[in-house]
């Protein structure tokens, strides 16, 4: 029951493409560098939030990444998504395949926190999570 | 990040116990209730024995039967015991399982994954398998 390193590490990106923006493209190799992860990790990463709609590339000498919306618009629950895939905290079972008893604890406990969480992630933006990063510059 | 089936099947198979009197139970029995598979059951009943959650009686009336009562018992309690700490990244309980150590001082989504993972404990921590068994058996909503 983890977050996988790739939201751990997609997650600390983004927040530095919103922290070092200032309306000029990123690159991803000044990302890897401050937050110290592996460049060809976040290609991966950073090809798929930009398939999702959540950041613009440019190719050329001043390319990199740009937030495709405003921080302020940007969910967590919308990056993670993308880089975690589903979020509930146990897998769909299909109905055919439930019984009274996991019926029970779906409801009453999987549900809950899944309903927890998708709160805290959708009411939190990316705009939320800047601010105490300076320590990073 | 998913609860793994052992924790999920343990649980289940612990309010359909909890839904009888406490006395010996056998794993076929539970197992074919449950439609957990009995082979995976047995090893999940094992840790639980030893765990001190459930008991076992030997012999051709033998089975499975609470040593701790449902009341007592929260889901936390469960998945703590076949899953470990209910953490949603390493670091949050182990410094050194920090990814860049270099920055865990001003580490900015650790505070966010403190968040979430004490909101999945706080559900499972209040919710006892007896108010599960006492929900399925026709008991008003938790």
């Amino acid at each position: 029951m983890k977050i996988s390193t790739k939201g751990r590490y997609g997650l600390r990106a983004m927040i530095d493409l919103a922290t070092h923006e200032n309306c000029d493209y990123v690159t991803l190799a000044s990302i890897a560098e401050r937050q110290q992860i592996s460049l060809n990790y976040l290609e991966h990463s950073f090809s798929a939030l930009k398939k999702a709609g959540l950041i613009i590339g440019h190719t050329g000498i001043n390319g990199g990444y740009k937030l495709a919306l405003p921080p302020t618009e940007i969910t967590l629950q919308m990056i993670l998504v993308v880089l975690e895939g589903d979020l509930a905290i146990v897998p769909i079972i299909p109905a055919a395949e439930e019984t009274i008893y996991s019926q029970c604890l779906r409801t009453n406990v999987w549900e809950k926190i899944n309903q927890k969480l998708a709160d805290i992630l959708k009411k939190t933006t990316l705009q939320d999570m800047l601010g105490c990063n300076n320590k990073n510059d | 990040m998913k609860i793994s089936s052992k924790g999920r099947y343990a649980i289940e198979s612990l309010i359909y116990l909890a839904t009888l009197p406490n006395a010996p139970t056998q794993v076929k029995d539970i197992a074919k209730k449950t439609d957990i598979p009995q082979k995976y059951l047995e090893q999940i009943f094992f840790a639980l024995r030893q765990a001190n959650i459930l008991a076992a009686k030997r012999g051709p009336s033998g089975g499975y039967y609470f040593q701790k009562s449902p009341q007592e018992l929260t889901v936390g309690d469960i998945i703590r015991i076949l899953e470990g700490e209910i953490i949603a990244v390493d670091c949050l309980q182990d410094k050194s399982a920090c990814i860049t150590m270099q920055l865990y001082e001003s580490c900015i989504t650790r505070a966010l994954w403190q968040d979430i993972s004490s909101t999945i404990s706080d559900i499972m921590d209040s919710t006892t398998i007896a108010a599960l068994a006492f929900q399925l058996q026709g008991g008003m909503g938790l």
